[in-house]
């Protein structure tokens, strides 16, 4: 009785394998069942890999691999020749420097910001662009046409040599002017409001605010260095089927630097919201809420359907609740279209 | 309690009208960063109902605001649902 037949299987298979190694063809060893006319036999069993199988009549005679050592079956298996294969995906995440072909899902990001998500490929004619959103490509206005996005992005160690693509094109953001909700202001409205109402005037004055420029879409295009080096197919999720629009109820979904793949659903739509750019506000109107989804570093995340169909664009959010431009404003304001499967 | 009924393509298009109508108002009141067209909420369920949704930063007691921040319980007979969210942020990577 043998307690562990591995175990005798093993010490015959290493006493061997520098030998099998050094015959022709050979490019592996190891342990397995042997197969026999492409079925298991269940019969374990030391198996060697060869690049081709060759008659052994053809062989010299060192370089026949013998059906049996030491009482154990071989097994010759024709495995090609082996490679190193590309970096398997499962072994990076979405904060990685993504090589040599970057999927949207990733972060990425201008080279004076910390970090955001590459959302999806777009074309004008035959140029494809990398679509994120303006603070993510464009430093919130603060840039130059031209200037280097890096992935990662800066905060996941992106640095000059992470250069991906360079800032096309941004729809500027338009930031409320000073300052409405300052007490002083509102104060002076206040006491003008009770001056113009001792005088009997109908026109009450109200604190300042440059309400009637918003914003619809906070986005932005980079060309990619080569075309060769970036894909349509969102990390986790796919390539996308199309555009489509949001309904109250909807389901979707994101895959971003920060929070990886996660679903949400659509809360509101039509939504008007101020947005903290960390300082400078901004209004937007007609955006999509959707339920909580996302976090710091998942700006710029394409927001996509049950069925694959790009949604939204993802900038802005809070730990309740995440906000979308409808991808139909930001593709127009653009003027591009996403690059589907074909 | 009046019966719902489901809402036609009127409806919602008077829905949105009404929001559109008041949400530069509504905008304007303390704390309020959003308003959209979505469901009233009860018991931290959607129940279904169609609401114009006022976003705050964090609600306060009614006797706590001046009046005109007071965010009405309904405008136009359409429910008013007003939600909690924080403060809404571009989401870039956070500095650590």
């Amino acid at each position: 009785m043998i307690e562990n037949p591995l175990a005798d299987l093993r010490t015959t298979k290493e006493a061997h394998t520098g030998q099998l190694l050094s015959k022709r063809n050979v490019v592996g060893v190891g342990l397995g069942y042997k197969m026999r006319g492409g079925r298991n036999t269940g019969e374990l069993s030391i198996v060697v890999s060869v690049t081709r199988k060759e008659p052994a009549a053809a062989l010299p005679k060192q370089d026949l691999v013998p059906p049996l050592l030491e009482n154990i079956k071989t097994d010759v298996v024709e495995t090609g020749v082996l490679r190193p294969l590309p970096s398997r995906t499962s072994d990076l995440g979405p904060k990685d420097r993504w090589r040599p072909v970057v999927p949207p899902g990733v972060s990425l990001g201008h080279y004076l910001i910390t970090a955001g998500t590459f959302g999806c490929l777009v074309h004008r004619d035959e140029e494809v662009f990398i679509l994120s959103n303006n603070h993510v490509l464009a430093n919130a206005n603060a840039c130059e046409i031209w200037d280097p996005i890096l992935q990662p992005g800066a905060a996941d160690g992106g640095g000059p040599d992470d250069r991906i693509a360079r800032l096309a094109e941004f729809v500027p953001l338009i930031f409320e002017s000073e300052p409405s909700k300052c007490r002083i202001a509102g104060l002076t409205a206040h006491m003008l409001n009770m001056i113009a109402g001792a005088f009997g005037s109908r026109h009450a004055l109200e604190p300042v605010r440059k309400a009637a420029e918003t914003n619809h879409v906070d986005a932005a295009l980079a060309r990619p260095l080569s075309p060769n080096q970036v894909t349509n197919k969102i990390l986790g999720i796919g390539a996308p089927i199309g555009s489509g629009r949001a309904q109250l109820g909807t389901r979707v979904q994101k895959a971003g630097r920060t929070t990886g793949l996660t679903q949400g659903i659509i809360a509101q739509i039509e939504a008007t919201v101020r947005i903290n750019y960390f300082g400078p506000e901004a209004l937007f109107t007609d955006q999509l809420v959707a339920s909580a989804m996302s976090q710091g570093g998942d700006s710029g995340s394409a927001v996509l359907d049950t069925q694959r169909r790009v949604v939204g664009l993802l900038f802005a959010g809070s730990p309740a609740t995440t906000i979308l431009n409808p991808i139909e404003a930001v593709l127009s304001a653009l003027d591009v279209e996403l690059v589907t499967t074909l | 309690m009046e019966e719902m009924r489901p809402m036609s393509e009127e409806d919602w298009a008077r829905l949105r009208r009404i929001k559109a109508r008041h949400e530069a108002g509504l905008m304007r009141k303390a704390n309020v960063v959003g308003v959209g067209v979505g469901f009233r909420r009860a018991h931290g369920k959607t129940t279904g109902e169609p609401a114009i949704v006022v976003s705050v930063t964090h609600k306060v007691a009614r006797s706590r605001l001046d009046a005109s921040d007071v965010i009405p319980r309904q405008i136009d007979g359409v429910p008013v649902e007003v939600q909690a969210v924080g403060e809404l942020r571009a989401l870039d990577a956070c500095e650590d």
